[in-house]
């Protein structure tokens, strides 16, 4: 079944990576975070991923270069670079939140031979300045790319790299709305955004031409009508248990989802690394840890407009930005008549027992 | 021990401060709530009155009140794990409590990215509660000086700044008036540096236990001429006291450098268990962070571009490395302190490594102890003495 190399690629994207780096014979170039443009890798020949916590039990040699208190994401991506089991020809990383910021310094002492890029993004965004900067901020990456990989851009790779990977994410958006009209299952869209993240571009496009053919019958679960808002969703696994409980995601508001397929690059002004830079400055769907104005109000609105119910907000312990975002993000959605819950995970990979109550409970208390 | 006579004028000043504070709100001049790494000389050039709530939270943690304050920040939501200077600070916002009397409130806030990101998220839920307007100066993060293009970045929201705070009610804010106020900035970083070098020498006349409390006027009153006349008594003194060979730590026998933010629940405790070793804290990453270089009023607005965008926090470990190694060397310790702060991700993440290079570096032994600046939940003195002493003991000092 098609759908079974979807999940599978899911589960354990890290293994695809693997896998792909050997079938392309290209090294790896591994974005650290949500929106580093992984096209300008592919421009410099490396198989463009993104890196994503796997399941593991600890983080035992993150532990031995990095404090407790970095979230679980973060040392699990940690760990699997310090296991150094990948054929990573970069790492790339962006300013971000604190925890993010500091990983490449600390790489750079644990791995002095692993190769790190910095795109020092702007946090503010909304001006000309900014944008200025982030231009200059991905010429600076480009060149320093250039200077450890001793290649040049390809402006044809690009190119084309930059209108594959728009078009990933148009189909991942596309899947993520039709959430609220249910034809598809959340988990489905969960695992094919994680799969967008690792997959060569033509190939993850090629196998959801299979897995949701557009003449497909609506396979959408029944339940209340959820919106989840959050960083990263720990697996599709923990989709499919809060599925289980009878909640339908019809909005999405996580950096596995929307929040990055949102991206588009313009495709009219010549200067194509300008264009980039100013999709990552312009994204619609903002993560809290850029600084942009009337986030939560937004995020609720577009609840409301998807007739959620209740909304469940996934904070990973320890995740500055969404702990900031938390109060805010509750009080906009209880204006426009939405109850939300909070539920803090570290490292599980699945939904906990106490989870399981809690999200319950908050179902079973809607009128 | 000697007491440096600095400590009475030290409070005096601070009571004058937040006295000025009152009294020039209600006769009508602006105040401004600033974080500890913007560029207040341009809001004093615009006539406002800063005022750093981080300071205030350290002060609320030295006075034994933060518990209850951070409690009341939690109570509307936010994570525990969150920086608990913010919880200090919002929870004084809620309940009006505050050991300062009670706190004026801001007419615009100025926050810049250049300590962490936590401040961007804290001062903007602060801007909403007061709503008042709020100004952020995004310094890119480097590892290296800032580029070029960093410094033009930065100047230009400097000049966007400037023309905002004159029109929340402000002067304008002309070249001329911010040169003035930037080489009184300078005249008291200058005078600072100065009083910190004097801990090189043997015996210590002062030390980073005397520094993180005598540090209050270089964070929230550089620029103005009070800073200058109070550094310049403070240098007078532990110039004395240096000429004397007055020692800060009696018999002094190891020196030792800190790297982070002072442990304010314990901060007592841990100066007299220092003492009590006879381990002398002669130097710190965080209060020489107000010793910047290069600060030019001749082109005010590119120098503050500059010296704002370079300082500590905004590089990342291999700096610290840098500037840790360079102290240790500079003081002749024989160890170094890292503390794991779990309220600064900023300044703590990565000190495992920067550990290993340092003593690589310099032959120095070091000690990472876990604690935090201001949540006594997260502070152990007992945790901390089991950490230090055999340190202690392990660089020939013994209580």
């Amino acid at each position: 079944m098609v759908a079974d190399r979807l999940d599978a690629v899911a589960d354990d994207p890290i293994a695809e990576a693997r896998s792909r780096a050997a079938l392309e014979g290209r090294a790896l170039g591994l974005g650290l975070s949500s929106y580093f443009p992984l096209e300008v890798f592919d421009a410099f020949g490396l198989a463009g991923v993104r890196m994503l916590p796997r399941p593991m039990d600890g983080y035992p040699q993150a532990d031995g270069v990095l404090q407790a208190f970095a979230c679980a994401p973060v040392r699990s991506m940690l760990e699997t670079l310090l296991q150094a089991d990948l054929p990573i020809g970069l790492v790339g990383s962006t300013s971000g939140c604190d925890a993010v910021t500091t990983v490449p310094g600390i790489l750079n002492a644990a791995m002095p031979s692993l190769p790190v890029v910095s795109l020092r993004l702007p946090i503010a965004v909304e001006s000309e300045a900014a944008d200025r900067h982030a231009t200059l901020a991905l010429l600076d990456l480009c060149r320093e790319t250039e200077a450890i990989l001793g290649r040049p851009l390809d402006l044809g790779v690009l190119e084309t790299a930059v209108v594959d990977r728009e078009a990933v994410r148009v189909r991942v958006g596309n899947l993520f709305g039709r959430l609220p009209t249910r034809d598809i299952p959340a988990s489905r869209a969960y695992a094919a955004a994680i799969a967008a993240q690792v997959m060569a571009p033509r190939a993850f496009l090629a196998l959801c031409d299979e897995v949701f053919p557009a003449d497909a019958a609506p396979t959408g679960t029944d339940g209340i009508p959820i919106l989840l808002s959050g960083e990263l969703v720990p697996s599709v696994q923990w989709i499919r248990d809060l599925e289980s409980l009878g909640a339908a995601i019809v909005s999405d508001d996580t950096n596995t989802g929307t929040r990055d397929a949102g991206r588009r690059v313009r495709r009219d002004p010549p200067n194509r690394l300008k264009a980039i830079a100013e999709s990552l400055m312009h994204r619609p769907v903002h993560s809290p840890e850029r600084f942009v104005s009337g986030r939560p109000r937004g995020v609720a609105a577009r609840a409301r407009e998807a007739g959620v119910k209740a909304a469940i907000l996934l904070h990973y312990k320890f995740c500055d930005p969404s702990a900031f975002e938390a109060p805010s993000l509750v009080a906009a959605l209880k204006e426009v008549g939405i109850p939300s819950l909070v539920l803090e995970v570290d490292r599980q990979i699945t939904m906990t027992g106490g989870d399981r109550t809690r999200v319950q409970t908050l179902l079973e208390a809607l009128p | 021990m000697i007491k440096l006579r600095a400590n009475k004028r030290l409070q005096t000043t601070i009571r004058n401060q937040v006295l000025w504070t009152r009294f020039g709100s209600k006769i009508g001049r602006p105040v401004a709530w600033v974080t500890s790494g913007s560029p207040v000389e341009i809001v004093l050039a615009a006539g406002f009155i800063p005022f750093y709530p981080e300071n205030h939270a350290a002060i609320c943690a030295a006075r034994g009140m933060s518990q209850d304050l951070a409690e009341q920040t939690e109570a509307e939501g936010y994570s525990r794990d969150l920086c608990s200077y913010f919880r200090v600070d919002v929870g004084s916002q809620i309940s009006g409590r505050t050991p300062l009397g009670h706190l004026v409130p801001p007419d615009v806030i100025l926050v810049s990215n250049n300590i962490c990101g936590t401040v961007q998220n804290w001062f903007r839920v602060t801007a909403e509660r007061f709503n008042v307007p709020l100004l952020f100066l995004d310094t890119p993060f480097n590892d290296a000086a800032p580029t070029e293009a960093d410094v033009a970045y930065v100047r230009e929201q400097l000049v966007h700044i400037a023309a905002e705070v004159a029109r929340l009610g402000g002067r304008r804010v002309t070249e001329d008036r911010l040169s003035k106020v930037v080489l009184r900035s300078r005249d008291a970083l200058e005078l600072w540096a100065e009083v910190l070098a004097m801990a090189a020498e043997r015996p210590a006349p002062f030390t980073s236990f005397d520094a993180f409390v005598h540090m209050a006027p270089i964070v929230s009153m550089r620029g103005t001429r009070r800073c200058i006349s109070y550094y310049r008594a403070l240098r007078d003194e532990v110039r004395e006291r240096m000429k004397a060979g007055i020692s800060s730590v009696p018999d002094e026998r190891a020196r030792v450098v800190w790297d982070n933010i002072a442990i304010w629940p314990v901060h007592k405790q841990l100066k007299k268990l220092f003492e009590q070793y006879h381990v002398s804290l002669v130097g710190d990453t965080y209060t020489s962070a107000w010793t910047v270089e290069h600060l030019e009023p001749e082109d005010p607005f590119t120098s503050l571009a500059k010296v704002y965008t370079d300082i500590i926090l905004n590089h990342g470990a291999a700096h610290r490395v840098k500037v840790l190694s360079n102290m240790v060397r500079k003081f002749d310790a024989t160890g170094f302190v890292l503390h794991s702060n779990r309220s600064c991700k900023r300044y703590s993440l990565g000190q495992f490594g920067v550990k290993t290079a340092v003593s690589s570096a310099t032959g120095a032994t070091g000690v990472v102890v876990e604690a935090d600046m201001a949540d006594p939940r997260s502070v152990s003195f007992e945790h901390l003495q089991q950490r230090l002493v055999p340190f202690f003991e392990t660089l020939g000092a013994s209580g």
